[in-house]
Order: C-alpha cells, then sequence, then structure tokens
C-alpha cells in the first residue's frame, strides 16, 4: 500500500513470516540493538491519562471523558522513546472516527510530560492538530502548518533523527517541515479531547501510506556521500602509502606469499619479509584448509616446535577439528606401512620415511579396489594431474600416487599459491575425495617426508593389504575419540573446566550418534567453511610466537568500524542508521 | 588610433596563419593533415580564430577533404573534428556551417560505417544540433532517422548512444517531426537507453522523451505504453525520480511524466503522477536547492498543474510550496522569478483558498507589482498572468488589488507591450 511504489517498497516475500510485523520494523531500523534499545510498537497503558482508552493489542486509542474543555484534554505515549539508531522514524496514525469535534492532536513528546495535555502544548512536547491544521511547539498558540484533517486521514509523522527535525504527512502527500531542533529521546504521543474520537496507530508493522523509503535512500547516499568525500586529515602523511601497507600486510599475514611479493613490487614497497617463513605458514593453513589435520599438527610441531605444548588448548581445538574431520574423510591418517595401528597419527616423528598416508574414512567402500588396481592407479594419477590446476569435485578413490605424480605436484605449488578454496568435499558417501586437492597443496610435506621408492604393484598390494588390515576406519576414529576424551580431562585437571572444550568435544562426537552426519542437526561442522576459523586461530598463535601481531592492521581497523558504529548507536547519533560498514563493502 | 591598429592586427594574423593553411590545399596528405591539426588546436575555445579562418573560406575545402573518400582516413578524421569545432561558436557559424550543407554531408558519412568518423561526426552533429534554436528547421527522412537510432542500439559505445540522445531531442520541434521520430520507432530505442545505468545517456534521453511528448497527444500515448524489460516507461521514470538520483535527472523524468500526463496520456489521479511526480517536484523547490534547479522545478510545477484542480489542492496542501516560491521571487535571476510568478498562476487558477494563502503570503503582491516593472520582459507576463489569476477572485481581490496599487503598473504595461 505504499504510495507510488517502485517496486523497491514492496517487501521481499522471503523476509514475511509469522512474525511479518516483527521482521517489518528490523528490516526498517537495522541499526536499532532493540536489547538495549527497543522500538515503540504500541502505546503504553500506563504512560497515559485515564480518559484515554486502549484496545486491539494497544494500537487503538478512544477518548472515554466528557470533554467539555481543553482542561479534558487526554494523551498517550508508546512504550518506548524513539532510538537514535533509526537515523530516520516514522509512524502514522489514521483517525478512525473524528468524534464530536475532531480535537486530535498527534505528535512527540518528552518522559515525563503532563497527559492532561494535547500534544504540542507543554515544554518537550510537539503536535499537529485537526481542528486547525496548526502545528504547536512546546506552546498553547499553534503555527499554521497544513490542512486539517478528520476521520479517514491518515497523518504520519517522520522524525530525522541526524537533523533533529520533524515532518508530517497526510494520505502519503509531505507536508514539509514542521519541527526543528528537537530534543532526543522522543516518545510517539498522541492526543484525544472529545467523545467519540477513535485512532488507530501504525508503528510499522503494517505497510506505510506515505513512500518513506525514498527518503531513506536519500539519506542513505548522503551518509555515503560524505563518507567517501571526507578528507584525509594532513597529519596522516602519505595516504596512499599506508593504504598500500594494510594490503600487504594483510597478505603477508594470511600467508600470500607471491601475491604479497608481486603487489609489493608493483607498489614499489620493499618487501622484507622472510619468504621461507610466510611459505610455511601457508603449508601450514593449507593443511588445515584442506582439513587433513592430522599432517598440519605433525608440520606444525616439527617447524614451530613447542608452540603446542604451551598452548593446549589450541592443540586441543585442532585435534577437535581432526575428529570431525575423520568423519568427513579428509584427514589423511599418518600411520606406518610396517607398524599398522600402532601409532598415533599425531605425533608423527619417527622413521619418517616408512609411512604412506592413508585415507580414513568412515563410509568407504572397497569395493572398487577389487580387480582392476593396476589401471585404477593409472586412471588416478591422470586423474590426479588434471585436476592440478584448482578444480575440485572428481569423485576419486584416495590411493596413494606414486613418486611421479609426486613430483609433478610439486612444480605446481606455485601455482597453487593463494588458493584456498580447493577444498575436500566430503559429502561423497562412496569415497572421500579430498585427498586430491589436498594432495597437490602439501606435495612439500610428501616429498619431503615420506616417499617410499616401490613399484606400483607391490605399492597397490601393500596399499589394498594395509586397507584391509589397517584398523577399520570406524575403530581408528572410537580409538582417536578416546584419546581426544582423556586429553580433556587432563586439560580440566591442569586448567580448570572450560565450557568452550566441553562443547567443541561434545559437537565433535555427537557427529558418531548419526548414521549420515551430513544430515544431522550437528552436520554444520562438517562444512568446510568451519575449518576457517581453526586456521585463524593456528595463524595467530603461529604468528604471536614468532612475536608478530595476532591480527592484520586491516582487520583491526574493520573491527574498529564495528565498533565506532555501535557506539554511535549507543551515544543516540542518527547517522549510524546509515552507514553500515558491510553495506559500504558492498558498493 | 585604435581602429587603425585593428585591420592592421587583422592583416597580421591573415599572415601569419596563411602559411599553414595554405598547405590545407596540398595535394600532399602529410602537409594537409598537419595543416589541419594546426588549424583546429588554433580554434578550439577561441572564437575570434573561428571567425578569422572561417572567413578565410576554409569551410568548403574541409568539407571536400570530409566527403573524398579516397581521403586519408586520419585527414578527414581531423577535418571533421575541426568542423565540431567550429560548430562551437557564435550563432552566424552555425549558420554558416549548416547553410554550406554540413549536415546532411555528415549523415553521409555515417553511412560509411568507419567507427572512428562515426563517431567524430555524430559529435559533430549533437553540437550543430544543440546551437540550432529552431531558426534552421533541418528535417531528417525517416531514413536517416532510422540510421540514427542505429546507433543507439544497446551495443553501441556510450558516446554514441548519448549524441544520438541530444540529436534526437532537437529534432521534436513541430507536431511532424516528432510523429516522424515515433513512427521511426524512437520510442522503444529511447526505453531501452533509459535502462543503461549511465548519466551522460539518461539525461539526454529524457530531454528527448520530454521533447517528443510535448502537447502531442498519440506521442505521449504511445511512449507511455512502450515497455523495456517489463517495465513501461513511466514505471523506469518514476524510478530515475528517486531522491537519490542526481537532480538534473530528478528534473528532466519530472518533465517528461509532466508533459506525458498534460498530453493526456497519464490521468492526473495516477499515483505516478500525484505521488512521485508532484512530490518530486515540490521537493526540489525548496530553500535547499541551487536556484536554476529550484526554477526549472517550478516552471514544470506550473505547466504541470496548470489545469488540474486536484493536482492544485494537493501541491498546495501545505506551506512548504508556497513559502519556497515566495523565496524564489527574492532572487535576482529573472528565469526563477518568471517560473514562481507561472507556478502561483497555476496554483491559483482554480480554488479560492489557495488564492486566499497566496494573496496573504507575506509581501506577495508587492512582489507581483514590482514585477510589472521588471525590466525582462518575460517577468513582466508572468507578473500579468499570475494576477489574471488571482483576480479570479471574487471576494477580497479588490481591496487587495485597490491596496496595492495594481492599476498604475498594469496601464504602463498596456501603453507598452503588444502581447498581453
Amino acid at each position: 500500500m505504499a504510495a507510488g511504489s517502485s517496486g523497491r517498497s514492496a517487501m521481499d516475500p522471503s523476509l514475511e513470516t509469522q512474525n511479518g510485523a516483527v521482521d517489518r520494523l528490523k528490516r526498517l531500523y537495522p541499526a536499532v540493538n532493540e536489547e538495549k534499545t527497543p522500538l515503540p510498537r504500541a502505546w503504553s497503558a500506563k504512560e497515559k491519562y485515564n480518559y484515554i482508552g486502549l484496545s486491539q493489542n494497544n494500537l487503538r486509542v478512544h477518548y472515554k471523558g466528557h470533554g467539555k474543555t481543553h482542561r479534558d484534554a487526554a494523551s498517550v505515549q508508546a512504550t518506548h522513546p524513539i532510538p537514535a539508531a533509526c537515523g530516520l522514524y516514522y509512524f502514522e496514525v489514521k483517525i478512525v472516527s473524528k468524534g464530536r469535534d475532531g480535537y486530535m492532536g498527534i505528535g512527540l513528546s518528552a518522559h515525563g510530560v503532563n497527559m492532561n495535555r494535547l500534544p504540542g502544548w507543554d515544554k518537550q512536547s510537539y503536535g499537529y492538530h485537526g481542528d486547525d491544521g496548526h502545528s504547536f511547539c512546546s506552546s498553547g498558540t499553534g503555527q499554521p502548518y497544513g490542512p486539517t484533517f478528520t476521520t479517514g486521514d491518515v497523518i504520519g509523522c517522520g522524525v530525522n533523527l541526524i537533523d533533529n527535525t520533524c515532518f508530517y504527512t497526510k494520505n502519503g502527500h509531505n507536508l514539509g517541515t514542521a519541527f526543528t531542533d528537537l530534543p532526543p529521546n522522543l516518545y510517539p504521543t498522541v492526543g484525544l479531547q472529545t467523545p467519540g474520537e477513535v485512532v488507530d496507530a501504525n508503528f510499522g508493522q503494517e505497510p506505510f501510506v506515505f513512500d518513506i523509503e525514498d527518503m531513506m535512500n536519500e539519506l542513505r547516499s548522503k551518509t555515503r556521500v560524505s563518507i567517501y568525500d571526507f578528507p584525509v586529515p594532513e597529519s596522516q602523511g602519505e595516504w596512499q602509502a599506508v593504504l598500500n601497507k594494510m594490503v600487504s600486510t594483510y597478505l603477508i599475514h594470511h600467508g600470500y606469499c607471491n601475491t604479497a611479493e608481486a603487489f609489493a613490487h608493483i607498489t614499489n614497497q620493499p618487501f622484507n619479509e622472510d619468504i621461507g617463513s610466510i611459505k610455511n605458514r601457508q603449508r601450514i593453513l593449507k593443511l588445515v584448509l584442506a582439513g587433513r589435520m592430522g599432517e598440519a599438527i605433525d608440520k606444525t610441531s616439527r617447524l614451530y616446535p613447542g608452540l603446542l605444548e604451551h598452548n593446549q588448548n589450541l592443540l586441543f581445538m585442532l585435534k577437535c577439528r581432526q575428529f570431525v574431520e575423520m568423519v568427513n574423510g579428509s584427514d589423511v591418517e599418518v600411520c606406518p606401512r610396517r607398524n599398522i595401528g600402532g601409532l598415533s597419527p599425531s605425533f608423527n616423528t619417527s622413521s619418517p620415511r616408512s609411512n604412506s598416508p592413508i585415507q580414513t574414512s568412515v563410509i568407504q567402500s572397497t569395493k572398487s579396489y577389487s580387480n582392476k588396481t593396476k589401471p585404477t592407479i593409472d586412471e588416478l594419477n591422470n586423474q590426479n594431474n588434471t585436476m592440478m590446476n584448482g578444480s575440485s569435485g572428481g569423485d576419486v578413490a584416495v590411493i596413494r600416487t606414486t613418486d611421479d605424480s609426486d613430483v609433478e605436484m610439486d612444480t605446481t605449488d606455485e601455482v597453487q599459491n593463494g588458493h584456498t578454496d580447493n577444498t575436500c568435499n566430503g559429502k561423497i558417501t562412496n569415497s572421500s575425495n579430498g585427498y586430491q586437492n589436498g594432495n597437490s597443496h602439501s606435495n612439500n610435506m610428501c616429498s619431503n617426508d615420506c616417499f617410499e621408492e616401490e613399484e606400483e604393484d607391490e605399492d597397490m598390494d601393500v596399499d589394498l593389504a594395509l586397507r584391509k588390515s589397517c584398523k577399520p576406519a570406524v575403530e581408528r576414529i572410537l580409538e582417536f575419540g578416546r584419546e581426544l576424551y582423556s586429553m580433556n580431562q587432563r586439560l580440566k585437571l591442569d586448567q580448570g573446566s572450560s565450557d568452550h572444550n566441553e562443547k567443541m568435544l561434545e559437537d565433535a562426537f555427537s557427529l558418531l550418534a548419526y548414521s549420515n552426519p551430513w544430515a544431522s542437526p550437528v552436520g554444520w561442522q562438517l562444512d568446510h567453511a568451519q575449518r576457517e576459523s581453526v586456521c585463524a586461530s593456528l595463524n595467530s598463535a603461529i604468528l604471536e610466537s614468532q612475536n608478530k601481531p595476532r591480527k592484520p592492521p586491516l582487520e583491526v581497523a574493520m573491527a574498529h568500524a564495528h565498533e565506532l558504529v555501535r557506539l554511535m548507536s549507543n551515544s543516540g547519533l542518527g547517522s549510524c542508521a546509515f552507514a553500515s560498514v558491510s553495506d559500504l563493502m558492498e558498493h | 588610433m585604435l581602429s587603425d591598429v585593428r585591420p592592421f592586427m587583422t592583416f597580421m594574423d591573415v599572415e601569419n596563419s596563411r602559411s599553414y593553411i595554405d598547405d590545407l590545399y596540398s595535394s600532399d596528405p602529410d602537409k594537409c593533415l598537419t595543416s589541419l591539426i594546426c588549424i583546429k588546436n588554433s580554434v578550439i575555445g577561441s572564437n575570434r580564430q573561428k571567425e578569422s579562418v572561417i572567413a578565410q573560406g576554409i569551410v568548403p575545402r574541409l568539407m571536400q577533404l570530409l566527403k573524398d573518400k579516397n581521403t586519408k582516413s586520419n585527414v578527414r578524421l581531423e577535418a571533421a573534428v575541426t568542423i565540431g569545432s567550429l560548430a562551437k561558436g557564435t550563432e552566424e557559424h552555425v549558420e554558416l556551417l549548416i547553410n554550406c550543407g554540413t549536415i546532411s554531408l555528415l549523415l553521409e558519412i555515417l553511412e560509411e560505417g568507419d567507427p572512428l568518423l562515426t563517431d567524430a561526426c555524430l559529435c559533430c552533429l549533437r553540437t550543430l544540433s544543440q546551437q540550432d534554436n529552431g531558426t534552421f528547421r533541418t528535417v531528417y527522412t525517416l531514413k536517416q532517422l532510422q540510421k540514427l537510432l542505429s546507433y543507439a542500439e544497446p551495443s553501441e559505445n556510450i558516446l554514441r548512444q548519448s549524441c544520438v540522445a541530444s540529436i534526437l531531442s532537437s529534432v521534436c520541434k513541430s507536431t511532424a517531426e516528432q510523429n516522424a521520430l515515433n513512427s521511426a520507432g524512437a520510442a522503444q530505442v529511447l526505453a531501452g537507453m533509459l535502462g543503461v545505468c549511465h548519466t551522460a545517456i539518461r539525461i539526454p534521453t529524457l530531454t528527448c522523451l520530454a521533447a517528443m511528448s510535448y502537447q502531442n497527444c498519440a506521442v505521449a500515448a504511445d511512449i507511455a505504453n512502450t515497455a523495456y524489460k517489463e517495465s513501461k516507461i513511466p514505471a523506469l521514470l518514476a524510478r530515475l525520480m528517486s531522491r537519490d538520483k542526481p537532480i538534473d535527472m530528478q528534473l528532466e523524468a519530472a518533465r517528461c511524466l509532466t508533459n506525458l500526463h498534460r498530453a493526456g496520456a497519464i490521468p492526473a489521479h495516477d499515483s505516478v503522477v500525484t505521488f512521485r511526480t508532484l512530490p518530486c517536484l515540490v521537493r526540489i523547490c525548496q530553500a535547499e536547492h541551487a536556484i536554476p534547479h529550484r526554477a526549472a522545478a517550478a516552471d514544470t510545477l506550473a505547466y504541470l498543474t496548470e489545469v488540474d484542480s486536484g493536482l492544485q489542492q494537493t501541491t498546495a496542501i501545505s506551506n512548504q510550496l508556497v513559502a519556497a516560491l515566495a523565496d524564489l521571487l527574492n532572487s535576482s535571476n529573472p528565469t526563477a522569478k518568471q517560473a514562481a510568478f507561472r507556478a502561483f498562476a497555476s496554483l491559483g487558477a482554480n480554488d479560492e483558498d489557495i488564492r486566499k494563502r497566496i494573496i496573504e503570503t507575506n509581501r506577495l503582491m508587492e512582489r507581483v507589482v514590482e514585477g510589472l516593472g521588471d525590466p525582462s520582459e518575460g517577468v513582466r507576463l508572468a507578473a500579468v498572468r499570475c494576477l489574471h489569476s488571482l483576480s479570479r477572485s471574487v471576494q477580497q481581490l479588490r481591496t487587495t488589488f485597490q491596496d496595492h496599487s495594481v492599476w498604475r503598473p498594469l496601464m504602463a504595461l498596456l501603453t507598452g507591450n503588444k502581447n498581453i
């Protein structure tokens, strides 16, 4: 019903739920934190004069006095004041009946204003009256403002909280600014004076007659322009250099070594970072993002000895994640060829050459490994090679490949730099395929530690044998789970119990309760996106141990901006409603 | 003394320029090109230089170079650009160029399809059409119009599209021309151009649509029914009037809708008129906007509300517009004053209540009387129209008119101006 709907003012049907009203208000005023500053949604049964009666969920107001003189005037306020974080607040009042004389007043008033009056007559009270069309600005004498209004008319009252002005509308037509220099924290107010007067309010639960969204868009674009055009103070020095540094520190922090180098080169910045250490971090992070937690933990402990020992909670988180990834089928269990099942997967420091990583997956069919072993491996190799350049998704079984392909993959390391989205797809029921991509990232590790120069046949036979004789995956997982549990107990003893750790453990273990973990209520853990927070924590920990900042300046600046907007909201600065950091990022 | 010096200096100019202008007539393309570039650089931004080279008669040579397909393309290109630069000169320059048949030459060259040359020719045509204030009445054939419209397709570059829109808006001076353009399929092409998210294209397109629909019922009806991607033109126009769009765009879109309404294609009670166009114009009349914008808005508003009393009442629903228009009268800009008087005239045409409010506005009658004696003729006429409109009041104006001695300047006007 919004007047002159341009299509934009029509509500998105997906937002229209049973709580349609709630969503509308939140959509109108997204920057308002209702826990701190609730929005007015109805008239207050407490802040009203006793000649006022409320009905229909406290949205309808009627007069029940005798209405002889102006001393019989009665008003009611809304339940809450208008939060500044609304930016532009608007409500409408429909005149259901003008009663005997139609002395209705619509406006705003502060807390504590006398309710035995019409809005606008007293200090900190503002109103527009229907009998004469005058506006009353804290005074008993009105100024001509607009037309009179009567039964059937819809009067809207809008408050601009950025410049503290108020305007009214009648049946969708803007009547112009009525008041300026308004104080903060005003309540929507309505006043009646003669019998029979009845009005209904719409605080946003229903579409408005007036097109308020157009005005909001204007304020939004004005705010955006003032943000973009804001002058950089002279004292900031070389602005461009600052921006360049922000970008390069971000790249280095997240391990995008080659990109950082190239960027430094193009922007004529010095690049004095230790490439080796960045690459180390990069490798570890890629392992985490590929879900190969076992290898990641292993590598971390080798490259940064003592880090995990000193940070047991971090280690616990990594292991919980490893557990989840085992369920997912993407964790590589580093288990020795000769000593099957004896060694714990995480701390694999002995005889690196004797290992060949094996995929352990909960739901894995061994059918494919019946007779066509050799061609399968070839096929796998080919597929492996062709999938090198970042396109994941083949349903390829995950037998470890030979040396050749390993070496080949090595050279593509450069290509894969900065590519963090070649993640494993844990959703395959038949075989886990994440291995391939993880492979191409972690080839360094593979070529470093464990490869055996054995013939394919033997490999295959042994692999197959291993697969069959290595502890069945489920058992392995359970065993790991037990280790995890005992670690948790140990941590509780050492550090006291941690809700966070408990929850992580519980969530992780819950996955085993379902035959199809991916479709379960705790299945969200198996989503690759969950690896990112683990990755970030590990990254920050490594950097911290090297005496580097935990967060790059860019992220600090973003967080700072968000906080400032929140602070604006709490301090009653209206522009925060139109200054959303995420909106700006999108444009 | 001075008058003696000037011919001498002109002589000197001629002497100085003769050398490179001579090369213009050379058959060696490189010398010709150098000469062209020199001439082009010298005439840009200087009307005096334009005068000078035109007086030396280079225009026929330029046109000859341009026309000849055998000439090297960079020479032809420079010739076209130079002509375009000359076209930005005074009215006499433009007249001379048009009389030499420049326009038909340029249109011929468009047929050749050389991309750079086409761009240059379109720019030149645009300049000529913008300078053409109606005295030359260039008429385009249907084929030519269609050719021009073909350059407005979405696949064409932005420069071409905006040139075409500008050219076409100057083609709509008479009803016949409007009809011709419409039958060439302009409405659909222009609707497509409205969809392009580029101000340089949208604004000339809006101007063109407004010009096409001005007082032409058939064309206006066609335009109002044309759709682009499921949205009819009025809906597209409504979107372009949003508050976050540039003011010029809002104004042109409002003007377009106003013309469509006055030509009968959209009724007054349609929400796009009452709830989009009207508030947009009222808003731009407010004091926070620049005077030229306010004047344009007031003018369009005057035209919009000239006849329908419902629109008049909605516009005057509150005092915000009356106050803004009265404030406009305070400016020294004659266009602004003229627009304000016209708006008052429209608003007060039918409704007594509105008339009362206008008259009671502080110092308004004094302004009207001043306006009757204003040096600008347009302002005087507008003031008289305003007075005429207000004088329809039966009840109160006689005393008001008496009070303000309106008759004095009226007499002066009657004896002075034939148009009243």
